[in-house]
């Protein structure tokens, strides 16, 4: 045990000097100007660009919840994760050209800049500031306790978490303030990679212990069949899959900071690909996590001493698997899950930070000022409800995703060219939060609101009829 | 409103993702997750043609 920790702990120090470095090197190709801080000057290149948008995208959610996910509700993970795959191309394909041209044009740095400036309503920016604030805090949070959670398990004690948490949050804040965005993105792409390399030999590995067994892919195929989870009728009826991928699939329009992405890269070649390799990754990354998951239920069902069993706790599959690994593999895996954690919340940190810059603050002198207060306040906000670890946290996060898809319907409006009423843009945005907290306190619980509302549809689905609604009423407002 | 070919083609592959409902609910062996995984292929394939020289000069 002492040399797993020992292997985990040398392995995350070199992993996390290696970003350091790089941090620091990509200082001196930066600027100082607020405009390099939030989205690099506008000149960040295609394979910085997708590996940022990838490795912002895809957190510890992916090699933790998703494997567990797959491992005990089987297939229908795999689609509920495609559907935000395939909608974020939908979107990125059909809409990126032109919001990276007028992000240009107008001199946007942020997303509640964007909305305020489409909108014709300047205090949006301000009041999405603190949507966002509020809605991401806590799956920010959520990452670190991700982090908080790893250590503890490679130590093999609970008194890491905090070790855990606080080497989380030095890190963010150090790499955020080193070169803003720039030193974020530099850093994602090598996070991008560790994660892509240790899951897919995570992969081989279980992959392995099957084949050892005797037991092939199609062996698995019929193996999972027998458990009831290669088909749709068992956790995911359609409601529930509704209710997962509803808010997912608006992910790349809703969350602040995989739009402001979409401001950074230098032009139109290094944005296309930008949306090239990203999709490259994520159905790469996908299949790989989803089959560690659906290969590890095969060998809990039909292998005995297998290092998970068919009854495992979701979120104990990985920490499982990586117990039984290579101290090696295990310290790969583990750095990874440390850097998907990292990579997800710095950006979501940096995003916050220079919304709250923008609102609060006038002239440059000032937002890099503010910016840099916001940041150590939203990290310490961060820091203290991951250090609380109260599983309210986790369904905080699910509701996220939940509290910004009002922030949908109006986006999408005014990025064709329509303009609703500013009054309408604010309605469709207060829906979220506004349904979020009425159908929390009928049901009683955030995650039973999650999956079933009124008439049996899920909350997502209220809220987005809802704020559909409310944006058509306003663009047809507007034209009269 | 941004004329794009894709548009359409990513509503029908959108619907597709969600077919399975229809037609899949019992499936068994990997049928399932390779329906998914090449429709996710199709989207995939769409990005790529679908910015297929988008030039430098747009900078």
């Amino acid at each position: 045990m002492e040399a797993r920790l020992a292997v985990g702990l040398a392995v995350l120090a070199a992993y996390l000097a290696g970003g350091t470095i790089l941090a620091i090197a990509y200082r001196r190709r930066a600027g100082s100007t607020f405009e390099e801080i939030a989205v690099a000057g506008r000149r960040l290149g295609g394979f910085l660009s997708a590996m940022t948008y990838a490795a912002t995208t895809y957190s510890s959610f992916m090699i933790v919840g998703l494997v567990g996910f797959a491992f005990a509700t089987g297939v229908g993970a795999y689609g509920f994760e495609l559907v935000y795959y395939v909608a974020t191309l939908a979107l990125l394909t059909v809409f990126a050209r032109r919001v990276w041209r007028m992000a240009r044009e107008r001199g946007w740095t942020t997303p509640g800049e964007m909305m305020a400036d489409l909108a014709g309503s300047p205090r949006l920016a301000p009041f999405l500031a603190a949507v966002y604030l509020v809605s991401l805090v806590p799956y920010a949070s959520v990452q670190l306790k991700g982090v908080g959670e790893a250590v503890a398990g490679l130590a093999g004690s609970s008194e890491f978490y905090l070790i855990g948490v606080a080497i989380g949050i030095i890190v963010m804040v150090v790499w955020s303030a080193l070169a803003g965005v720039w030193s974020v993105a530099a850093t994602d792409a090598l996070q991008g990679l560790w994660m892509i390399f240790s899951a897919t030999a995570l992969l081989l590995w279980v992959y392995t212990l099957l084949s050892r067994n005797g037991i092939g892919l199609g062996d698995a195929g019929r193996i999972l069949t027998e458990a009831g989870l290669t088909g749709l009728t068992g956790f995911w009826k359609l409601p529930v899959f509704l209710a997962f991928t509803l808010p997912w699939a608006f992910f790349a329009v809703t969350n602040p900071q995989v739009v402001q992405r979409l401001f950074m890269p230098r032009d139109e070649e290094s944005l296309s690909r930008m949306i090239r390799w990203f999709a490259v990754f994520g159905l790469y990354y996908t299949i790989v996590v989803t089959l560690i998951g659906l290969l590890a239920r095969a060998g809990a069902e039909a292998i005995e001493g297998f290092p998970v069993a068919p009854d495992t706790h979701k979120d104990q599959v990985t920490p499982s698997l990586l117990a039984a690994a290579h101290p090696l593999l295990a310290a790969a895996v583990f750095t990874s899950i440390v850097a998907a954690s990292v990579s997800t919340a710095d950006s979501i940190l940096v995003t916050l930070a220079t919304e709250a810059a923008r609102s609060i603050a006038r002239g440059e002198e000032a937002r890099r000022r503010a910016y840099y207060s916001a940041l150590v306040a939203f990290a310490v906000a961060m820091a203290a409800v991951a250090a609380a670890r109260t599983g309210y946290i986790v369904a905080l996060s699910v509701l996220s995703s939940v509290l910004l898809l009002g922030i949908a319907p109006p986006t999408i409006a005014l990025w064709l060219g329509a303009r609703p009423a500013p009054a309408a843009v604010w309605a469709s945005i207060a829906t979220g939060p506004i349904v979020a907290l009425a159908g929390t306190l009928a049901y009683g619980s955030p995650l039973k609101a999650f999956i079933a509302g009124p008439l049996g549809a899920p909350l997502s689905a209220w809220i987005l009829a809802a704020s559909t609604l409310i944006t058509v009423a306003g663009i047809v407002a507007a034209r009269r | 409103m941004p004329r794009s070919w894709a548009a359409p083609v990513y509503a029908v592959l959108v619907a597709l993702m969600y077919a399975p409902y229809a037609v899949l609910r019992e499936a068994a062996g990997w049928s399932l997750y390779l329906y998914w995984t090449i429709v996710a292929l199709a989207a995939l394939a769409t990005a790529w043609a679908a910015t297929a020289g988008w030039s430098k000069n747009g900078g």
